[in-house]
Order: C-alpha cells, then sequence, then structure tokens
C-alpha cells in the first residue's frame, strides 16, 4: 500500500512537473509583452540621429520579372538623398525577363541601378547576396549597405529612419517593421498580417529593450559598412543566414536594432502549402542555429546578452513550443488518471492563465499596427483557433458545456459522455497540431482547398505553426536535405 | 503617396510605363521626426494599460457570470 502511495505520488508530481514546463511560454509571452511595453522609455531614439549614409542596397533576384521593376522604382522614388542610393540587383541566373527588366532600370537610372549577373545560380539567397557583398565591398564609396528582397516596398520614409540609428557606431545593424502588404488578402496573409504585427511590433521592440536580438528581418537589413566588413559574407551553412547574421553582428560587439517606425511592405503565401514551405526553411534554420550557438544560450555575461536567462526563454519558448503542446495534455491526462479534481484545478489555472495572456496579447495587439487591425482583429480573435476558444469559456466555466447548456437543450449526458469530452479538452492542444498538418496534407485536393480555411479557423493558426516547427525538428533529426526553397512571388504588394 | 496616387500607378505598370513618382514634399526636419517617433513609443503605455484593463473586464464579468 506504501509502495503503491509512493509511487502514485511520484507520479502525480511528474505530472505537475510537466504541466509547470509546459507553462513556461506562457510566463516568458507574458514578460515578452512587459518588455516591449517597456520600449516606451528604453529604446533607441536618445542616440539616433539624422544621419544618411552612402547606402549600397544589394537586391537578390531569381526569376523576379514580375515583381523587381517595381520594387527599383521604388528605391529610386525614395525619400533619401540619390546620390547617396545606389541598388545593386544580383541576378541569380534567371531564367525569365528579370535581366532585361534590370537592364532596363539601369540605362533609365545610369549610375544607380546596377545589375550584376550570376552565370551559375540556384545556390540560395545566401551565395547571392554573397556575390553583391563582395562587390560593393571592393569599392570604398558604400558606408553601408541594405540587404532586402526583390518583392518588398519601402515605404518613402523608411530607409531614412533606418539609416538614423547608424549615428551611434556602437550599431551594426538596422532592421525594420515588415508588413503583410498584399492587395488581395485572403484569410491567410490576414493570419500573418497579424502574426507579423505581435512577432515584430511586440517581440522586437521587447529585444530592443533587453539588448539582444533575436533576427534582423531578411526584407530589411542595414549594416553599417565596419559590420559588413566583419562579417565577410552571409553564412551558406544554415537556412537561417539572417539569423546567423543577427548573432554574429552582437558577438562582435555591435548592437542590433529594431525600428518600427521603418516600414517595408512584403508579399506573402496565399496557400497553406507556400506557408508550410517558407517557415519550414525559417525553423530548420532556428534548430540549425540553436545548435552552432549552444555555447551561448543561458551563460550570461556583461557584453552578450544574448546569454542572458530572459533572452533564452525567449528563444526557446518559440522553439520549443510544440513540445509544451505535447507534454501539457500528457500532464493534464496523468493527472486524470490519478486524481480527477487535481487535474480539475491544474487544467483550469493553465487554460485561465493562458486566456488572460491572449486577451491581453490580442488587445494589445491590435492596437500596434491600426492598418492592419483594420483587416485582421478577426484572424487575431481566432490564432488559437475557434475550438480553443470554446475551451477557453469551458476553463473559465466550469460545468457550462457538461451541464448547463446540456440541460438548457434538455439533453442526458451519461458519465462515460463526460469522461470523453473531458480527455478530448485536456488533448485538445496536441490535436491541435496534428490537425493543422492534415490541414497541409489536404489542400491540394478539391474538397481539401474549400475546407482549408474553415478548418484553420478551427484548429487555429498558431497550431499550424507549431506544426510546422515539429516537422522541421523531425526533419533535422533525419538530417533530410535541405535546400534553399524560394516563396513564389507575383507582385501583389500595394504599394 | 495616397490612394488614388497608388491606383492610377497600378493602371501605368499594366501598361508598362513607369509609375509616376509621388509628389515632392516639404523637406522634413529629421530632429523633429526623431523626436516624434520617440514621443509616439510612449502610447505603448496607455495601449498596454487599455489591453490590462480588458482583461480584467473579461475575468470580473466572467466570475458574475459563472454559473
Amino acid at each position: 500500500m506504501d509502495i503503491l502511495d509512493t509511487a502514485k505520488t511520484t507520479a502525480t508530481v511528474i505530472f505537475l512537473l510537466m504541466v509547470g514546463l509546459a507553462a513556461v511560454p506562457i510566463v516568458s509571452n507574458a514578460f515578452q509583452l512587459l518588455c516591449a511595453t517597456l520600449h516606451a522609455w528604453r529604446n533607441h531614439y536618445d542616440l539616433a540621429r539624422p544621419y544618411a549614409p552612402r547606402v549600397a542596397v544589394i537586391v537578390p533576384a531569381w526569376n523576379e520579372g514580375n515583381v523587381i521593376a517595381t520594387s527599383i522604382e521604388r528605391l529610386m522614388s525614395l525619400d533619401y538623398p540619390p546620390e547617396n542610393l545606389r541598388v545593386y540587383v544580383v541576378d541569380d541566373a534567371s531564367t525569365d525577363d528579370t535581366p532585361d527588366v534590370v537592364q532596363a532600370k539601369e540605362r533609365l537610372y545610369p549610375g544607380r541601378v546596377f545589375h550584376l549577373r550570376r552565370h551559375v545560380g540556384g545556390e540560395g539567397k545566401a551565395h547571392t547576396l554573397n556575390h553583391g557583398i563582395a562587390v560593393v565591398l571592393e569599392d570604398s564609396w558604400m558606408q553601408a549597405t541594405l540587404i532586402m528582397d526583390a518583392d518588398v516596398i519601402y515605404a518613402r520614409d523608411s530607409l531614412r529612419k533606418m539609416t538614423r540609428h547608424l549615428a551611434d557606431e556602437n550599431v551594426g545593424s538596422v532592421t525594420a517593421y515588415i508588413r503583410e502588404g498584399s492587395a488581395d488578402k485572403t484569410y491567410l496573409t490576414r493570419f500573418i498580417g497579424i502574426e507579423y504585427v505581435l512577432a515584430q511590433l511586440a517581440a522586437r521592440r521587447a529585444q530592443n529593450v533587453l539588448g539582444a536580438m533575436a533576427c534582423l528581418a531578411g526584407g530589411a537589413q542595414l549594416h553599417s559598412r565596419e559590420n559588413l566588413e566583419d562579417l565577410g559574407r552571409m553564412d551558406t551553412s544554415t537556412l537561417a543566414e539572417d539569423t546567423v547574421t543577427t548573432i554574429e553582428t552582437q558577438l562582435r560587439g555591435r548592437r542590433a536594432v529594431f525600428e518600427p517606425h521603418a516600414v517595408v511592405l512584403a508579399e506573402e503565401p496565399q496557400a497553406v502549402d507556400a506557408l508550410w514551405k517558407q517557415r519550414l526553411r525559417w525553423a530548420r534554420g532556428n534548430f540549425q542555429v540553436t545548435a552552432r550557438y549552444r555555447h551561448l544560450w543561458f551563460h550570461p555575461s556583461r557584453h552578450r546578452q544574448l546569454g542572458s536567462v530572459s533572452f533564452g526563454l525567449q528563444w526557446f519558448s518559440v522553439l520549443l513550443l510544440p513540445l509544451a503542446m505535447i507534454i501539457a495534455p500528457i500532464g493534464f491526462v496523468g493527472l486524470f488518471l490519478l486524481d480527477p479534481p487535481l487535474a480539475h484545478t491544474v487544467f483550469r489555472s493553465m487554460w485561465i492563465g493562458a486566456a488572460c495572456l491572449y486577451a491581453y496579447t490580442v488587445a494589445f495587439g491590435l492596437q500596434l499596427d491600426p492598418s492592419i487591425s483594420r483587416t485582421s482583429w478577426r484572424e487575431a480573435i481566432a490564432f488559437p483557433g475557434v475550438i480553443s476558444l470554446f475551451i477557453i469559456v469551458t476553463a473559465f466555466f466550469p460545468g457550462l458545456f457538461e451541464t448547463e447548456v446540456p440541460e438548457l437543450l434538455d439533453v442526458q449526458v451519461g458519465e462515460e459522455s463526460r469522461t470523453t469530452a473531458t480527455l478530448f479538452i485536456y488533448l485538445w492542444i496536441s490535436l491541435s497540431m496534428l490537425l493543422a498538418w492534415l490541414t497541409k496534407d489536404i489542400e491540394h485536393t478539391r474538397v481539401g482547398r474549400r475546407i482549408t480555411p474553415a478548418l484553420i479557423y478551427l484548429v487555429g493558426y498558431g497550431p499550424l505553426l507549431c506544426a510546422v516547427t515539429v516537422d522541421a525538428f523531425f526533419r533535422e533529426i533525419r538530417h533530410a536535405e535541405a535546400h534553399w526553397e524560394k516563396t513564389e512571388k507575383i507582385g501583389r504588394v500595394l504599394g | 503617396m495616397n490612394r488614388t496616387q497608388a491606383r492610377a500607378n497600378r493602371k501605368r505598370h499594366r501598361r508598362g510605363y513607369p509609375p509616376q513618382a509621388a509628389r515632392p514634399s516639404a523637406p522634413v526636419d529629421e530632429f523633429a521626426e526623431i523626436e516624434l517617433d520617440r514621443r509616439s513609443e510612449l502610447r505603448l503605455i496607455p495601449q498596454s494599460l487599455l489591453a490590462i484593463l480588458f482583461v480584467v473586464t473579461l475575468v470580473v464579468v466572467g466570475r458574475l457570470l459563472a454559473p
């Protein structure tokens, strides 16, 4: 009997620990949002000064005939001294009309637009960028380099708002706010729009406050010449060259700053499959970066904020969120089998905590970018999924769906049905990832195409991103082939 | 560039013409702009407080409505 009691107590503690570990991302996210608010006082504006260095813009382009002309035109019309701006389009052996379009622009803007042709391409963005970086570093003209994507559209004042931070010599690189800017918005681009508000306007402000930046946006990285000379070239060994660049910049003692008022519009995937491929590349890149800098995490140092506990928690909370979504249900079900009332209390506590954080995130996030909020407020609400919203209601009002609603509808609910419903609710956060994965797989079928949007609203966009991370993890474990897959861009950005 | 100009430029783009540059604007006082952006960051505080108020209201209403 004593042995049984001891075993039961041990198991209970283990299950409680599992739930406790799964709650770490909630605490970490709450801390991150608090830090984002502190950006009101703790920001880089005190050290920013009007500064217009000679900027070389490097645009990697592979079959970007649809978008490159508009991008160049928008760069030419930036509110920035024209004599201090040169655009280098690195044509990665394009097979469409990209060379013709760029050469036409080169003739139209002599001495300001340059066409650099790689005759052997297809090696990925980092190799293409390195070709351009080598060219601009050869010339002493360049004082700063802006690395961007071919499809993005810079707001007229964005470059000026980025360069002012380089007036502080301690700053090595600056990034901007990438806003989803498709003219023909779909449910998916609206989800991405709100995701970018939270991941950039909130999270990167928090990283400014903590003094450690996780990643410069690939479509908007401004580097000082000194920083670029120090870095030498973009990393080609991982799928996340922008994250490696960000970390290397900071390891060399320079700051990476996020400028929330510099806006860059980007075209994002409209189908789950395309989004999956893009995010799989990002997530695999993040796993590779995590392994590469394993000596860095949770090793606090006065010079390296990247090693701080708070930054480490943020980094791993994003990376290991799917793990939390797997171990929490195991903990709930384990506790339910051993001690149902305790399971109920723990489940309610965690979900109420998560619900409060979710409500705060939505309310705060919707105020950060009104232009996105106007189109994406429904997606902000449905971010965790409609079914999860029902579970939140269940956590707030225990017995509502088990007793009150059936009584109202005059339906008898048996004990077995209650147990099944309880187990479903406890397991839901894991199931949601599985269903999100399934959504990606059925999207290409005729029926799938029709029901995919409804399924994403039901299971949630958040679980979809977590499912991608799980896929990335297993591919990394298997050492699956990793190649650079370009996200298709067709020029939908509303300039 | 306002919406009408953007629409006109898209039409020009479809016909193969380069977009018309936006009207030249008055020179920007960049010191004032930095100060403006610095001050606009202060908006994060009321935004955060409003979000907290929203959460507290939800919790209180939830408690009141709880069966």
